[in-house]
């Protein structure tokens, strides 16, 4: 009853929105007789309707008497919300990155002395609020006027007049990728676990854009082809719940027909992108060497990956010489037969002294926004410097590396022609990073499967990924592709988090690593670690940053009980929820199942040579 | 019912909406978006409808005759006892005209008006209450009413960085004040308000759209001589990466007074060889030259930039112009705070440097000269005490700079609590003004000896007060300075609980050379 009072109030409320909408453009000084209406207009019409409901919404909330009022505001400007994110997230990415917040205390380290630490804010926040706490109403209250405030402030100062047909694509493929790495996992949805219908909003949108475009268009079929796509993925959403929700088919079927769809967009519109970000302008789909941008994660100083620098940067990689007592190289730990691990529970330095930690696999570390277990480094090449420094690792200095480097004239010779500056300790670091780079094949079984290669992945494998992606909640960190905590769709962020891993397998105290803490010595990144890449999982056991747990099951198991904090453990900033996943036994094999694909050769192979992708 | 009765309220909230996007001021024909403060000549403000002009009389209104807080808390340097600092107002102070007002957490970019009577106008940016403050002084600068006319409500909880004021005499247009949005995770852009607005409007704050996303620190417009019938504004971009140095020195181009519809540029060194800003060396001269920028997306225009060779520094903050003669102006002085990480080592400076253009005398996107005149990295250079150079005033010879130490202090020279420098332009010569004298401040109860503070937000007034002595205002964000009370307006930043709750200070000092 309650909702059909609201869908017809809405609507009328619809009706007077896009009244005004007219009006404000009935303001501008266009002379009467040139109006005429620019896709770009009437897409900002849109937004700025769908804004405006959002806003009365949250406002409405913010007045909201009870809970159950509160439960009804919210879904419905959470909807509007949905409805705006595409071009929300592009034109104001970093307060669409306030509004959807985690729930999670939100620290930024900028240096030393400038530490910030801020209470979360936004519609995750409010919706755990309303629906898992059910919060005093002026907490929910309060809350709720800070989300009104900033799309008011948000609404006042929007201007599309710079909006392109390129950012409109861009956009809308952000929009398709965020739905496909990460609102499908329920990533945003905490408590409702209403991921399925946002997506389908998510696409109402883009199918509403997409007809606003229509004269871009000079294949029209290709617009019926968007459109009878839109039309069949929010009826399969619709008839979708979320726990038994087939992830792999949806991403296999239709995010990467989307792209498909999307890649052909860019040639019928003529569109020429000026420039690349995180994704490659004409990425096929989400899991090929040819999805995403390496310039975007190197950064623009970084050595080109050309097969002269890689090489260079491989013999680097395995030259003991470059170590004070010339007894360790890169290779020592990183071994490429263990995936570039070690296969030990805490890696052992110079002189076999042990280290810190657990030797995390060097596949896909370039696509990692800061580099060890607590981030202190910003890239490879600054990593290497400090493997170089400390005393119990190469015991060295850059220029004792270069002094090194420059007495083989072979190394002189591959400097001199690839670099101006020839030997210089930058460079010796940037051709290792170069190599390390190329350590991304995207080649194990789940990718030429869900890449549409080949049908060799069975239905446990299938349900695992399913698994991952959804119940066991696993990919709302490890975010896929690359299942590590990188995060889509900008790509700029590698997240660390609070797990509560124990010292030992007992699981009777929380390790004694502080992780990220001592980084800035900031109390509440204490036991912080950066979220590792799962692929390639199945050869770099032990696990976990100090090596706790010898197999995946463990590893599981671990997770299963709600980490740290669910099984009893003082983890007071925890960021896995301490609740159980409630998985059984033959879900947890599933799972590990899932993951084994995830191995991008077999040991054969690595023992043989380590496999590389050079561009 | 209950139900039916809120829904009352979002369909009022919808009208009020409404009511608030259509336009009432017919006059406004050269405005390209309706809904920002416009200015249409010097002396005119043609407000948008929720802006309303402000008339302040100081009859009757108590002055704070002196602050609680002492001068002491800095110490000034032997060559500078001449000089003369006067704490003007504090968090603890309370101002007889309006005792309710709290001067908040983390004061920063300021510029001071000359109001209609013979008292003044001070606007104030308050970081980390999330808004700005204006602080009516009397004749002798002794504030006699302060208020909040940008509160976090207004800001959406966005910090207000560096300010700065536009004015009539000095740039040909306004009044109007710029400050830099920079942290509270919002769209990070330049918000622009009106030094009359009242303070009792609710209304959102203005972002220049047109000066696109950035992490801004701050916007400053060059004098109105420096280029006739244009409006030239710097925008410095506080951006850190750990990889590549990317704070890159962001300008806007319009015609005179047009804050909306001009275009963006962003610096670029042509000369030879330089990839990054440490590949240019202090006291040496290089090209460079702006380029146009058409994204206006954080991340867009980043990548943009970067694709079209805009040089990048580690994090850029302040930046002012040279006061005198035409030429002068056009020369412009910013500041690069620094940030150590591995590999930006031989990128971007660690411990900070100034940078002096030389912008072309025609057209200020053409070719110019850019030089590092003060390099904090040269660890036995005129700059070798540099601890993270933050803020800067430049007037006709010499550029006051203002530390904000970044904390890690690795040698003798930088092992100091946050500095003013003077740097004489003729003569290249650094002299430390003063120091932040956390020891005997911590002991006198204000803060403690660890979390070191920054000086902030100095500008020259003389011309303003106009009353033969030189005369600077400045503030310091006195970090752990706390008390049980939380220095916070709830005026201002309605969250008090959660408030950073942190004293500032303003500072007058006079007998320092312009």
């Amino acid at each position: 009853m309650l909702f059909s009072i609201i869908n017809l109030k809405v609507k009328k409320a619809y009706l007077w929105i896009s009244l005004f909408c007219v009006s404000v453009y009935g303001c501008q000084q266009v002379p009467k007789e040139q109006v005429v209406v620019e896709p770009v207009q009437e897409l900002k019409a849109k937004y700025m309707a769908d804004l405006d409901q959002c806003i009365a919404f949250a406002d409405s909330l913010k007045m909201a008497e009870s809970l159950e009022d509160a439960g009804v505001f919210y879904k419905e400007a959470r909807k509007q919300f949905k409805h705006i994110e595409p071009v929300l997230s592009y034109i104001e990415a970093e307060n669409y990155g306030t509004l959807n917040q985690p729930n999670l205390l939100k620290v930024e380290e900028e240096d030393l002395t400038d530490i910030k630490i801020f209470d979360p804010e936004g519609f995750q926040v409010l919706e755990e609020l309303i629906f898992m706490e059910q919060a005093p109403m002026e907490v929910i209250r309060n809350r709720a006027k800070f989300v009104s405030l900033r799309l008011q402030l948000i609404r006042k100062n929007t201007s599309m007049d710079d909006l392109k047909p390129y950012h409109v694509l861009w956009l809308i493929r952000d929009a398709i990728t965020r739905v496909s790495l990460m609102g499908i996992t329920g990533y945003d949805s905490p408590a409702l676990q209403q991921s399925l219908e946002e997506a389908q909003y998510v696409y109402e949108s883009i199918d509403n854009y997409l007809a606003i475009y229509a004269q871009q268009f000079s294949d029209l079929s290709l617009l019926k082809a968007w459109s009878d796509e839109m039309e069949q993925t929010i009826a399969l959403l619709a008839s979708s719940d979320f726990e038994s929700f087939d992830r792999y088919t949806f991403i296999k079927e239709h995010s990467h027909k989307q792209l498909a769809l999307w890649n052909q967009t860019v040639k019928d519109w003529e569109v020429e992108f000026p420039f690349t970000l995180a994704l490659q302008n004409d990425a096929p789909n989400y899991f090929s060497k040819s999805t995403f941008n390496m310039v975007h994660f190197a950064g623009r100083s970084a050595a080109p990956m050309d097969s002269g620098t890689v090489k260079l940067g491989k013999q680097l990689f395995h030259d003991t010489n470059l170590s004070a007592n010339g007894k360790m190289s890169c290779a020592t730990c990183h071994q490429p037969e263990k995936a570039f691990t070690d296969g030990l529970t805490i890696a052992k330095g110079i002189n076999g002294k042990e280290l810190q930690r657990n030797v995390p696999t060097l596949y896909y570390a370039a696509y990692q926004k800061g580099m060890f277990y607590d981030k202190r480094s910003g890239n490879l090449e600054g990593q290497i410097v400090e493997v170089t420094e400390n005393p119990d690792e190469f015991h060295s200095s850059l220029k004792g590396m270069v002094t090194t480097v420059s007495q083989t004239s072979e190394y002189q010779k591959q400097f001199g022609a690839l670099f101006k500056d020839s030997v210089s300790d930058q460079n010796i670091r940037k051709s290792i990073a170069a190599y390390i780079r190329t350590l991304a094949p995207f080649n194990s079984k789940f990718d030429r499967n869900i890449r549409g290669e080949e049908q060799s992945l069975t239905e446990q494998e299938i349900h695992g990924f399913n698994l991952f992606m959804g119940k066991a909640a696993c990919g709302t960190c490890h975010f896929a592709p690359l299942f590590n905590g990188t995060l889509p769709t900008r790509y700029k962020d590698s997240e660390l988090e609070a797990l509560g891993v124990p010292e030992t397998k007992a699981n009777a105290k929380v390790d004694d690593d502080l992780g990220r803490y001592y980084f800035y010595k900031t109390d509440e990144r204490k036991h912080f670690f950066k979220t590792s890449t799962v692929r390639n999982a199945a050869l770099t056991a032990p696990y976990m940053h100090n090596g706790v747990y010898d197999d995946l099951n463990e590893v599981m198991d671990f997770y299963n009980n709600g980490g740290g904090a669910g099984m009893g453990l003082d983890v007071p900033l925890q960021t896995l929820p301490p609740d159980s996943l409630q998985l059984n036994e033959t879900e947890i094999e599933a799972i590990i199942a899932f993951m084994e694909t995830l191995t991008d050769a077999e040991k054969a192979i690595l023992q043989d040579q380590e496999y590389l992708s050079v561009n | 019912m209950k139900l039916k009765s809120t829904f009352g309220i979002v369909i009022g909230v919808m009208i009020f909406l409404a009511v608030l996007g259509s336009c009432t001021t017919e006059e406004i024909t050269q405005v390209t978006q309706s809904d920002t403060v416009y200015v249409y000549n010097d002396t005119t403000i043609i407000e948008n409808n929720d802006t309303t002009i402000v008339v302040v009389s100081s009859a009757n209104l108590e002055p704070l005759e002196s602050s609680v807080t002492p001068a002491s808390l800095l110490k000034l340097d032997g060559a500078f006892s001449s000089a003369s600092l006067e704490v003007l107002l504090s968090s603890e102070d309370q101002i007889p005209g309006s005792p309710d007002f709290v001067y908040g957490s983390m004061a920063d970019g300021a510029g001071l008006l000359k109001n209609n009577d013979t008292s003044y106008i001070l606007i104030n940016n308050i970081e980390a209450d999330f808004s700005v403050a204006r602080i009516l002084l009397d004749q002798n600068l002794k504030p006699f009413y302060g208020e909040y006319i940008l509160n976090a409500n207004a800001s959406a909880f966005t910090a207000q960085c560096s300010g700065s004021l536009i004015t009539p005499e000095e740039h040909g247009f306004g009044p109007l004040y710029l400050s830099g949005g920079e942290w509270g995770g919002t769209g990070q852009g330049v918000y622009v308000t009106s030094p009359f607005k009242s303070a009792n409007d609710a209304s959102f704050a203005n972002i220049l759209t047109s000066f696109g996303q950035w992490n801004v620190e701050n916007a400053v417009v060059v004098g109105k001589d420096a280029y006739p019938g244009r409006t030239v504004a710097f925008i410095g971009d506080d951006h850190s990466d750990n990889t590549v140095p990317s704070g890159q020195f962001g300008m806007y181009v319009g015609s005179r007074g047009d804050l909306n519809s001009g275009k963006l540029y962003g610096l670029k060194v042509t000369s030879e060889g330089v990839d990054f800003e440490m590949d240019m060396e202090e006291g040496v001269e290089y090209d460079m030259e702006f380029v146009e920028l058409t994204e206006r997306n954080i991340d867009a225009l980043d990548a943009e930039a970067k694709e079209k060779g805009v040089i990048g520094f580690s994090r850029l903050e302040d930046i002012d112009w040279r006061r005198g003669s035409a030429e002068n102006n056009r020369e412009v002085y910013f500041a690069v705070t620094g940030r150590k990480k591995d590999d930006l080592i031989g990128k971007g400076t660690v411990y900070g440097r100034v940078y002096k253009l030389t912008l072309n005398a025609e057209d200020p996107t053409a070719a110019g000269k850019i030089t590092c005149v003060l390099d904090g990295d040269k660890t036995d250079g005129i700059a070798k005490q540099f601890h993270s150079p933050d803020n800067i005033l430049v007037t006709e010879n010499f550029v006051y700079i203002q530390e904000d130490p970044n904390g890690y202090p690795d040698t003798a020279d930088k092992t100091h609590y946050a500095y003013l420098y003077q740097y004489d332009i003729q003569n290249g010569t650094l002299k430390k003004v003063l120091e932040c004298d956390q020891v005997a401040a911590s002991e006198l109860g204000y803060g403690n000896t660890t979390s070191t503070w920054e000086i902030t937000g100095m500008i020259d007034v003389t011309d303003v007060v106009n009353n033969g002595e030189n005369t600077f205002l400045f503030m310091t964000q006195n970090h752990g300075w706390e008390v049980d009370e939380p220095f916070t307006d709830p005026k201002a930043n309605p969250d008090v609980a959660s408030s950073r709750a942190e004293g500032s200070v303003l500072f007058k000092i006079t007998g320092l050379d312009r």
